[in-house]
């Protein structure tokens, strides 16, 4: 592996972990965060529930 | 139109409708996206974001989810209404930030070059400053209006629902009485 390669994936394991330990950080300090995730999770539920009860399945048997 | 064989009997079961699985795509999707454009805002903000953003967003999503919750018979349209709120919150506390920056670098003499006619010497700073009211006004005000106008319809949802309850005792003594 080059040198400019082994860097580039450096550089990109770098990123990443840096990306996620500051969502990590801001997790950990605000708890109105945690909020947000559970009204997220509800809106999805709500979300799909809503769509599984406007749909009709038709099956019809053919003896 | 799907076929299945079993001993017999076919069983003819309609799949999934490429408008079906849009449906299911947007109701996991939109909101996994304006989650996202909040942390993004509450981000890019800073401490500002933290103290002030993330609770507001926080407490608009929640009362919207609660209220859906609530009254499942106007959870689609709850539903979309806090979507759009949260997600135009964000957007526009963004849009003034990203005006406030290009502001901040502008001083009267340009603006007196952009708009060809003398102006006050203090232009510049009025114009950041005045973007700034806006930014504060704006973070406060639609979270308490959001909040509220969901608080409202929580509450004639409920007398709503008392009243016809008291309606339909009174029905019920009358239907006694009679017989």
């Amino acid at each position: 592996m080059g040198a400019n390669a082994k860097l580039l994936l450096q550089s990109i394991e770098a990123f990443h972990s840096n990306g996620w330990n500051y969502l990590v950080y801001i997790f950990s300090t605000n708890w109105c965060l945690f909020l947000l995730i559970l009204a997220c999770v509800a809106t999805v539920v709500f979300g799909v529930k809503e769509q599984s009860q406007a749909v009709v399945r038709e099956e019809q048997n053919i003896l | 139109m799907n076929s299945i064989n079993s001993e017999n009997s076919v069983t003819y079961k309609q799949g999934m409708s490429s408008q079906e699985l849009s449906g299911y795509f947007k109701a996991v999707a939109v909101p996994i996206g304006v989650f996202l454009l909040v942390v993004f805002a509450v981000s890019r903000f800073g401490a500002y974001g933290n103290q002030i953003i993330a609770p507001a967003a926080s407490a608009m999503w929640i009362i919207g989810a609660i209220v859906a919750f609530k009254i499942p018979a106007q959870r689609r349209s709850t539903l979309k209404e806090t979507m759009i709120s949260v997600a135009g919150y964000c957007a526009g506390l963004l849009l003034i930030k990203w005006l406030i920056g290009i502001a901040a670098n502008t001083s009267s003499e340009q603006l007196m070059a952009s708009f060809s006619q003398p102006m006050p010497a203090g232009t510049g700073s009025t114009i950041s400053g005045f973007l700034q009211s806006m930014l504060w006004i704006l973070s406060f005000m639609t979270p308490i209006t959001v909040c509220g106008m969901q608080a409202k319809k929580l509450v004639t949802f409920q007398k709503t629902m008392s009243k016809n309850k008291v309606l339909d005792q009174i029905r019920g003594i009358r239907d006694q009485q009679r017989r």
